[in-house]
């Protein structure tokens, strides 16, 4: 008696929870799994429009072997965009669990720069960098000319004042440059970052320093081991943010495909292969870095 | 007696010789924090002071090199002509209607899905959440030819291809340029981001004690008067997170909104075809009017973040996302 009706309890409960989630489903269904085996198909065949929608035509791989032997640009977009992925991932991850850190101590102003460092995820818009980035461009080359205006710091020029030779001034210049960019993806994960170092117990830095750890030890075996759980979400954020990106080359370029010459399936088929390729890299790194890094500090 | 006083004398002198060497050592330490992020906070900080320089010099001191930062003489005739080019109050309200309606459905929404899946244990759960997780991953342009075509012939179940074929009718339901491709998705809990916030709030549910909510059911209450009689109220620094994330992808929503949006235009389509406005008023299309054009798009989350940093960080922190 007793037993069915706590199964009886135990029931509702599914239900209710059940209720609570439905409307997720239909909107998982209708929204995202539907377009994505819809995008699916249309890559392996001729999409064309009609009046009552589109009529398909089963093509195979034509679209796929297109983007790959004929399409101009494709590889060579798909293999500079998988590069830069693979280095400017693991640069915002560094930059923005320093950051972390340090805004995570306590000093006076640090309120300042949290909010200072929050301020690219408000200006990151697509449309505002790209004019403020074309009218630096415009403002360098006429400060060039005559010799004045506001411009970012000339990096080269102190560079080669300090007397390094042109080459390698330049080299440096790149980087620096190319991590002043990577600055505009850090706003939110130096947030996870912060908020993960705060869930840290003081109890445990404190034994730490009983037993007389170095900073250097500190951070080694409580620090990064007990940011695990936000290094694999910062990791997750920042791989998807970069992949989703609108100035991604492959995006941009099936973009145009999609937009100005209309042809739905290249434009499928170039995603999709980018999609799967960056999934199974991402799966592979994510297993290697579970297995290899995270696992030797539980 | 004099060695014990010896010994005290030298440790003192040793504690205190210690304790400046650690002064030193924090001082230095202070010093080298504010070098290292004044520099890197300035590369963040130059492009808002860029466009705030921008934004207030008149046009003759453009190209003057005298004019470095600070403009001699400040000017609002930028806000004027760019206001007038974004269509300022118009652009405004589409993307309060379609944007900001679209953010606060989502904020909803994805509160009663993350509670769902908190809270109570049904056989699917964790594939679900598995599915939640997923829809982060996958990108927008992948859904957007699939998604247009849905919206322009929208249908659910197939009732009106089955309507059509019945009838050998062919109308359809055509939501192109209206506000539903952004609040349909959000209010299914999958519009922009859906996932990330139903993570977040799930994390936060989840820490929360169950003491509060059995004694609400002990009282009477059914699941959804619990949820928002106990669960939203003790929820604050989750549901603040959750909305200024919103809020802030929806303002700075680019994708969507050239897709889905024709005849009005959201700020940021106004932004980008602000080259054609300025032509169309005859006006010259000079970096201060578009610098002081992006400081008008920014400036009302701009203010928002400024007005809600305080408490949004702490919240943050405390919302537990990254358990």
């Amino acid at each position: 008696m007793k037993k069915r009706k706590q199964r009886g309890l135990v029931e509702r409960q599914q239900w209710t929870g059940r209720k609570f989630v439905l409307i997720w489903e239909i909107g998982f269904v209708w929204f995202i799994l539907l377009p994505l085996v819809k995008s699916f198909i249309y890559s392996f065949n001729n999409v064309r429009i009609t009046t009552s929608g589109f009529q398909l035509e089963f093509i195979g791989l034509e679209k796929y072997q297109f983007i790959f032997y004929e399409s101009p640009s494709y590889v060579d977009n798909l293999t500079s965009s998988l590069s830069s992925f693979f280095t400017s991932v693991p640069i915002i991850f560094a930059l923005s669990l320093i950051l972390g850190i340090v805004l995570n101590q306590e000093f006076p102003g640090r309120l300042a720069f949290r909010t200072i460092f929050f301020l690219p995820v408000i200006m990151s818009t697509g449309v505002i960098l790209d004019f403020i980035k074309s009218n630096e461009a415009a403002a360098m080359m006429s400060s060039m000319a005559t010799g004045g205006g506001a411009g970012l710091i000339n990096v080269v020029e102190i560079f080669d004042e300090m007397g390094l030779p042109q080459s390698v001034s330049e080299l440096l210049a790149k980087y620096i440059n190319t991590i002043f960019d990577l600055m505009w993806d850090c706003g939110v994960p130096i947030v996870l970052f912060i908020a993960g170092l705060q869930s840290i117990p003081a109890s445990m830095f404190e034994a730490a320093d009983v037993e007389g750890a170095t900073a250097w030890e500190r951070f080694w075996y409580i620090t990064f081991p007990m940011l695990s759980n936000t290094s694999v979400l910062v990791l997750v954020f920042v791989a998807i943010s970069f992949f989703v990106k609108s100035n991604n080359p492959v995006i941009d370029q099936a973009f145009t495909v999609l937009q100005e010459q209309q042809v739905y399936s290249t434009s499928a088929a170039m995603l999709w292969t980018y999609f799967g390729i960056v999934i199974a890299l991402s799966a592979l790194a994510f297993f290697l870095i579970d297995r290899f890094v995270l696992r030797r500090w539980r | 007696m004099s060695i014990q006083d010896n010994a005290l004398e030298m440790e003192r002198k040793n504690s205190l010789q210690l304790r400046r060497k650690k002064k030193a050592v924090h001082l230095i330490g202070l010093i080298a924090r504010y070098i290292f992020l004044l520099l890197i906070g300035y590369v963040v900080l130059f492009q808002l002071f860029y466009m705030i320089s921008y934004a207030f010099r008149p046009d003759e001191q453009l190209y003057d090199p005298a004019v470095v930062w600070l403009p001699r003489t400040w000017t609002f005739e930028n806000f004027g002509t760019a206001f007038m080019a974004l269509d300022y109050a118009g652009s405004l309200m589409t993307t309060v209607s379609y944007l900001m309606v679209s953010a606060v459905i989502e904020i909803v929404s994805c509160a009663l899905v993350a509670y769902g899946l908190a809270r109570f244990k049904f056989p699917e759960q964790k594939l679900i959440f598995a599915l939640v997780l997923l829809t982060i991953l996958v990108p927008p342009q992948m859904l957007s030819v699939a998604s247009y075509v849905q919206f322009s012939h929208l249908d659910i179940l197939g009732i009106v291809q089955s309507i059509n074929k019945i009838f050998g009718t062919s109308w359809r339901i055509n939501v192109i340029d209206t506000v539903w491709p952004f609040w349909l998705p959000s209010l299914f809990g999958v519009g922009i981001r859906s996932g990330l916030f139903i993570f977040i709030y799930r994390q936060f549910f989840s820490s929360l004690p169950r003491e509060l909510e059995e004694a609400a059911w002990i009282d009477g209450a059914g699941s959804v008067r619990t949820f928002t009689n106990i669960i939203v109220p003790s929820s604050g620094s989750a549901v603040l997170t959750v909305s200024i994330f919103s809020i802030l992808w929806h303002w700075n929503d680019y994708y969507q909104s050239s897709m889905y949006i024709e005849t009005g235009k959201t700020l940021n389509l106004a932004l980008d075809r602000m080259t054609t406005a300025l032509k169309e008023l005859e006006q010259k299309n000079t970096p201060n009017i578009q610098m002081s054009a992006c400081f008008l798009v920014i400036l009302p989350v701009l203010l928002l973040y400024m007005i809600a940093q305080r408490w949004f960080i702490r919240s943050i922190e405390r919302s537990g996302i990254v358990g």
